[in-house]
């Protein structure tokens, strides 16, 4: 049976979403709360834990932005059909 | 050396949390180019702990075996307050920080406000490094809301610290600590560092710091206004005398006085507030006259209003006529008076003399209470020299005051040198050269007020009144002596000539008059009544004039000068006025 684009739309929209729930059960999205002041402190122990919830929030960013997109693909492929 | 404190167990835990999220990170994938964004992010995050986070996690973890909890011997030093807090608060290990960053963060402000309560304030504003180090942290705190935040929550001692600031700077300014290294400069950074964290304008520590500290920092506060005179006034009203105090160099008030003066409303307002007691202007700073300068630079009517001057100005007068053998601060004996009190009285009332005169309602003084505090201040003939000698204050004083309606300031200027005229010439003994002195005040006066009044020839007003000096001579006292009021009188009269000779020179410059036209007469300083004597010549003149005696040229001087000289109260002057 040929691949349709809807189905190419589909596919891209479920690999999107994949990566979404990969990268928001990442451990390493914890790692800015383990490297608090709680663990240590001093001005390279607060830096460490700046640059991780940087990357956190960045990374919790991309999550929203991949199924946002993969949503927007999946109407996409609605509307070939 | 910068340190960092941790706790061993936790730091293990970190380490190996970031090695599984090495692990993890290495095996997301995807190929799909929307999702390059996100990938190259867990690029960044992989490599960030890679090669800074768990290498330092690592090297912090492996500290603990090769030194154990051994705490390094400089530790102490303020700029490892963080570390120190969390070594000896929570039992946690220290090691040196391998960045040797400069970076400040909550928690070490935190510590930082910890820290200064517990520390031996006074050691540590002795060593010019620390004060430095100090200076500059306290700085990034105040600029970082956060931070000082955080700082705030914690620190407290705030009279421990400018206590601890402020001796050392007495000290060093009165030059009884020879060996210190420590700078004013320094000692000011670290005040100024302290007042822009504190960001309060009501900040508590003012009544908790020496008077003479709370005032160092309150240099640096930026107060304006009624919070500068609230804060000197809370500062100055308590602890007169201090270790600081008594030591040789500025004391408190000669550190805020500079302060107030330069802002016209605190002035005031601190003088209002002031006034509750008194002996802050005076006593407080080590040279009185300091408490002069403030005085009479925040009374002048171009900075204060006369509405203010009226509760002021009678309690200072009030404070120095005030004599108790049993006196406290709060009064003098006769003896104890500041130095030059006198002159001081004279140049304070003088440019406010309108509203002590009897027409003048805008100061909540009785006649007779005005009356009592005038004669006080002129009550010796130095002080009458000086007020003499004052007349360029005086004058100032009457035309920033004087009522704008024409016919009005007329009165209140008869009024007014009725008075004038009665402190300058009465029945006391005078030295010829006073007497001579006040005469030409009076007729200058004469002149130089009238020229102020609204719609009287204003522009001739000046040289018609050197034109009278120069005219007359003195009256003498003893001819005098006989009539009470005999100033007054001479004083209003020469106000009303002067009223006429300004109108007449007016009616010849616009053609009203021939330029031939006789003169209005003049006040006779040898009459022995001179309204009188002007009365009878000036209705002789004002007959001769166009359209004669009831004409409409002298019915209009007839109305001013009248207002001025007051034709039914002539020789009465006397009678409510300030004679010994």
């Amino acid at each position: 049976m040929p691949i349709t684009p809807a189905d190419r739309l589909r596919a891209r929209a479920t690999a999107l979403r994949t990566l979404a729930r990969r990268l928001q059960h990442l451990e390493a999205l914890t790692l800015a709360s383990r490297a608090s002041d709680r663990t240590w402190v001093g001005p390279s122990p607060y830096a460490c834990e700046q640059s991780l919830r940087g990357r956190r929030r960045q990374l919790l960013d991309h999550v929203d932005l991949l199924l946002s997109t993969a949503r927007d693909l999946e109407r996409q492929a609605i509307e070939l059909r | 050396m910068t340190y960092l404190a941790f706790d061993p167990i936790q730091v293990h835990g970190l380490a190996a949390a970031m090695v599984r999220s090495l692990d993890e990170l290495w095996t997301v994938r995807c190929d799909d180019p929307a999702a390059y964004e996100a990938l190259r992010t867990v690029r960044l995050l992989r490599d960030e702990i890679e090669t800074q986070w768990l290498p330092l996690a690592r090297r912090v973890a492996a500290s603990l075996s090769l030194t154990g909890k051994a705490l390094p011997a400089d530790l102490g030093e303020l700029r490892n307050s963080l570390a120190f807090v969390m070594a000896v608060g929570t039992d946690w290990a220290v090691t040196d920080d391998p960045s040797g960053s400069d970076l400040m963060t909550p928690e070490e402000a935190r510590a930082l406000g910890a820290r200064m309560n517990r520390a031996d304030a006074a050691s540590f504003v002795s060593d010019p490094a620390e004060l430095r180090w100090l200076a500059g942290r306290l700085e990034r705190i105040a600029a970082d809301p956060v931070l000082a935040a955080s700082f705030l929550a914690n620190f407290h001692e705030w009279a421990l610290w400018g206590d601890a600031l402020g001796r050392l700077r007495a000290r060093i300014v009165a030059g009884v600590d020879a060996r210190t290294t420590v700078t004013v400069p320094e000692l000011d950074g670290v005040f100024a560092a302290m007042a822009h964290v504190e960001r309060s304008t009501e900040p508590a520590w003012l009544t908790e710091m020496n008077p003479y500290a709370a005032a160092a920092m309150v240099r640096f506060l930026g107060l304006h206004g009624e919070a500068l005179a609230v804060a000197a006034d809370r500062i100055l009203a308590q602890h007169p005398i201090t270790d600081m105090d008594a030591l040789s160099g500025p004391n408190a008030a000669d550190v805020l006085f500079p302060l107030v003066a330069a802002d016209s409303v605190a002035s005031a307002r601190f003088l209002s507030l002031a006034t509750r007691h008194p002996e802050v202007l005076f006593d407080r700073p080590s040279d009185t006259a300091a408490g002069y300068r403030l005085v009479l630079h925040a009374t002048d009517p171009a900075r204060m209003s006369a509405e203010q001057a009226g509760v002021i100005l009678p309690r200072l007068v009030q404070h120095f006529a005030t004599t108790d053998p049993s006196c406290d601060e709060a009064c003098y004996t006769a003896q104890e008076r500041p130095e030059n009190w006198r002159a001081f009285l004279v140049d304070l009332v003088s440019p406010w003399m309108l509203q002590f005169s009897p027409q003048n309602q805008q100061w909540p003084l009785s006649n007779e209470g005005r009356e009592r505090l005038l004669s006080f201040v002129l009550e010796d003939e130095a002080s009458l020299q000086r007020f003499v000698e004052r007349a360029d204050r005086v004058q100032a004083g009457f035309v920033t005051s004087i009522s704008s309606g024409e016919e009005h300031a007329l009165d209140e200027l008869g009024a007014f040198m009725a008075m004038i005229g009665a402190l300058i010439v009465n029945n006391r003994e005078q030295t010829s050269l006073t007497r001579q002195k006040g005469w030409e005040m009076i007729t200058t006066l004469a002149g130089l007020l009238t020229a102020a009044i609204p719609g009287i020839a204003v522009g001739a007003g000046a040289a018609m009144g050197l034109v009278i000096i120069g005219s007359s001579v003195a009256p003498d006292p003893r001819g005098t002596a006989r009539q009470a009021g005999f100033g007054a009188d001479l004083a209003s009269t020469s106000a009303g000539a002067a009223v006429a000779e300004k109108i007449a020179l007016q009616w010849k410059a616009d053609g009203s008059l021939p330029a031939d036209f006789a003169m209005p007469p003049t006040a006779d300083p040898q009459a022995d009544l001179p309204s009188q004597e002007f009365m009878w010549e000036f209705d002789d003149w004002r007959a001769s004039l166009p359209g004669g005696e009831y004409g409409p040229l002298a019915d209009h001087v007839t109305r001013h000068v009248y207002a001025v000289i007051n034709p039914g109260m002539m020789g009465a002057h006397s009678v409510t006025l300030f004679m010994p």
